[in-house]
């Protein structure tokens, strides 16, 4: 914006004669832009409004995909990682005698007296 | 007959008039030697600590661990029994033990031996059953073997002067340890009961050395 607005002062300066048809053409560039801002500004809008409006659906499409997935993993790992009734009865009882001697170390902590 | 001027037929009974004192003075001294008196201060502390445990397993608890450090420190811990009884036999014990040892070196030279039999057993069991680290483990093992070279002395004689000494030595230092509580810390056994009885540490210091002074004092009248 400065140098454009220095350089119209210099046209001024040396073409003191032309300095109303400068300031015309300055005005006229302006309305020029001023259209041109005003087009590129709808067109901007409507771009806008149709890529909202094409992501929305993709959203909503990636969501159903990603719904659709989830079950199905799910339903997947429920099936394979699902381990047998005899394996599910070794884990509780290794995990109970694991919490036993665990139990006992703590119990064996508590209630003991130091004497030097 | 006698010949008193004798010096070979005077030599002993001056020896055994006077043997408490010899005793009580060799123990002061062996206490300033820098290594000699170690072991010794590793059995005071070890009669201290078994004390403890004896105390805990009497009044219904039990032992879990010993340790003894080379500084002569040592711990106890122990689990349920009364916590009076066992604070209190630490140093109580150490002058139980001093004075048991003693007087059955004392007394007869079989019982002497026996006496250090008993020891050996105690020693062994605390080794297998509450020393849980090699620095007990060790100190137990060099304890046992001290007390193991003794009763493998030829001169019954020196068996009997071995233990004397040593119960003199802890003694002596059951006498002295109790005095180590007096460093305004409260910690220890002292303070424990200070906390137990809301009698001051100071009490139980004064008690435990009473009771040091009263050993000796019963030994060399009757010895």
């Amino acid at each position: 914006m400065q140098v454009n607005n220095s350089n119209n002062f210099a046209q001024l300066g040396i073409n003191n004669v032309n300095k109303s048809t400068a300031n015309t053409s300055v005005q006229s560039r302006d309305r020029v832009r001023s259209a041109d801002d005003a087009t590129q500004n709808s067109g901007a809008k409507k771009t806008t409004v149709e890529r909202l409006a094409v992501s929305e659906q993709a959203i909503t499409l990636f969501e159903q995909q990603s719904a659709s997935n989830k079950q199905f993993v799910s339903r997947n790992t429920a099936s394979l990682d699902q381990p047998s009734p005899q394996n599910l009865t070794a884990v509780n009882t290794y995990q109970t005698v694991n919490n036993l001697a665990q139990r006992e170390s703590i119990q064996s902590m508590l209630g003991v007296d130091l004497y030097a | 007959m006698i010949d008193r001027a004798s010096p070979l037929k005077s030599s002993p009974s001056f020896f055994k008039k006077y043997q408490f004192w010899l005793f009580l003075l060799l123990a002061v001294v062996l206490r300033q030697l820098p290594f000699i008196s170690i072991p010794f201060n590793w059995l005071e502390s070890y009669f201290h600590e078994i004390s403890h445990g004896i105390a805990a397993l009497v009044s219904g608890g039990e032992i879990l661990r010993i340790q003894l450090f080379t500084n002569g420190a040592g711990l106890c811990t122990t689990r349920g029994g009364s916590a009076f009884l066992v604070s209190f036999f630490g140093y109580a014990g150490a002058v139980i033990w001093g004075t048991l040892i003693y007087l059955s070196a004392s007394y007869h030279q079989r019982l002497a031996q026996a006496f250090t039999a008993f020891i050996i057993i105690l020693l062994s069991l605390t080794l297998i059953l509450w020393a849980r680290d090699f620095l007990t483990l060790f100190i137990c093992i060099i304890l046992i073997l001290l007390f193991l070279f003794s009763l493998k002395m030829h001169n019954i004689k020196q068996v009997q002067w071995f233990l004397q000494l040593t119960g003199m030595t802890v003694l002596l230092n059951s006498l002295h340890s109790p005095l180590y509580l007096l460093d305004g810390r409260s910690l220890g056994d002292g303070a424990t009961l200070a906390n137990l009885t809301l009698i001051p540490e100071i009490i139980w210091v004064l008690i435990w050395s009473v009771m040091g002074l009263v050993a000796l004092f019963l030994l060399a009248r009757k010895t």
